[in-house]
């Protein structure tokens, strides 16, 4: 599959809209537009695809699969495009059709099942040129911040050694607790990348 | 099934899904929610990139 789209990963994200005037200045080939399209979609891909493929390539061939079919449909003339607020959920489709697509070609030609591929892989990383020491002494501090018993239940959530029934079991919390308790070091850490930003 | 912004929000949709734990149809349904959803789609940005950090720096 062809490498459709290039857009710079860490391109500042205006919020967005989708309504018919963004689908026409899409289909017009708007570089800002597109940028915006490219930068949001693959983001939100990649989400979705890490945990559906062991390797990352497969995942972004999808990715890049799908913004094609996408661009293409909107480019046709007549668009087909006949909800453009549902953009976002037809994207999701979209990519849905390319890894069944996918998923039976390497199931004909390998004669691996389609379960097999469905296996998160641990050690693929989302926004692997977002890794980084910086990024890493963040989370160093803001585990160090926690109280000793929410750094235990956090660094086991995260390490994903333990079934998380037996993480909350082993140190009496409830799954609720561990919500919350994620919702909270997400809200610290979107603090700390802000001030980095800043 | 659909999911709205505030649906999600009281869910936890966000943290229920880094943690993978919503069950098949809520999980489809906040798919197509956060593919449209700017603020749902940042938030898990940023705990995508805090569980990738964590994981490198704990298993370092």
């Amino acid at each position: 599959m062809a490498r459709v789209l290039n857009f710079r990963e860490n391109e500042k994200r205006k919020p967005l809209e989708f309504n018919l005037e963004y689908i026409q200045l899409l289909s017009a080939g708007d570089p800002a537009t597109e940028r915006h399209f490219a930068c949001h979609f693959s983001g939100v891909l990649r989400i979705r695809l890490r945990s559906r493929f062991r390797d990352e390539a497969q995942a972004e061939d999808v990715s890049q699969e799908t913004l094609y079919r996408v661009l293409r449909t909107i480019r046709r003339e007549p668009c087909s495009i006949d909800h453009p607020e549902r953009l976002g959920p037809f994207v999701n489709s979209v990519c849905t059709h390319v890894m069944l697509e996918g998923f039976r070609r390497e199931s004909r030609y390998q004669g691996v099942r389609e379960e097999d591929l469905q296996v998160a892989d641990p050690t693929l990383s989302v926004e692997g040129s977002l890794l980084s020491l910086e990024r890493q002494q963040m989370v160093r501090r803001l585990l160090e911040e926690l109280p000793a018993k929410d750094r235990s239940v956090l660094t086991e959530v995260f390490l994903e050694e333990r079934d998380k029934d037996e993480i909350c079991e082993i140190h009496h919390v409830d799954r609720d607790y561990l919500r919350v308790l994620l919702f909270r070091a997400c809200t610290r850490f979107r603090t700390l990348l802000a001030k980095e930003r800043s | 099934m659909k999911i709205d912004h505030q649906q999600a929000v009281r869910l936890l949709a966000v943290e229920q899904y880094l943690l993978d734990e919503l069950s098949s149809p809520l999980r489809e349904a906040f798919e197509d929610h956060f593919f449209g959803c700017p603020e749902c789609a940042e938030a898990l940005r940023i705990g995508s990139i805090l569980y990738e950090n964590a994981r490198t720096l704990l298993c370092a």
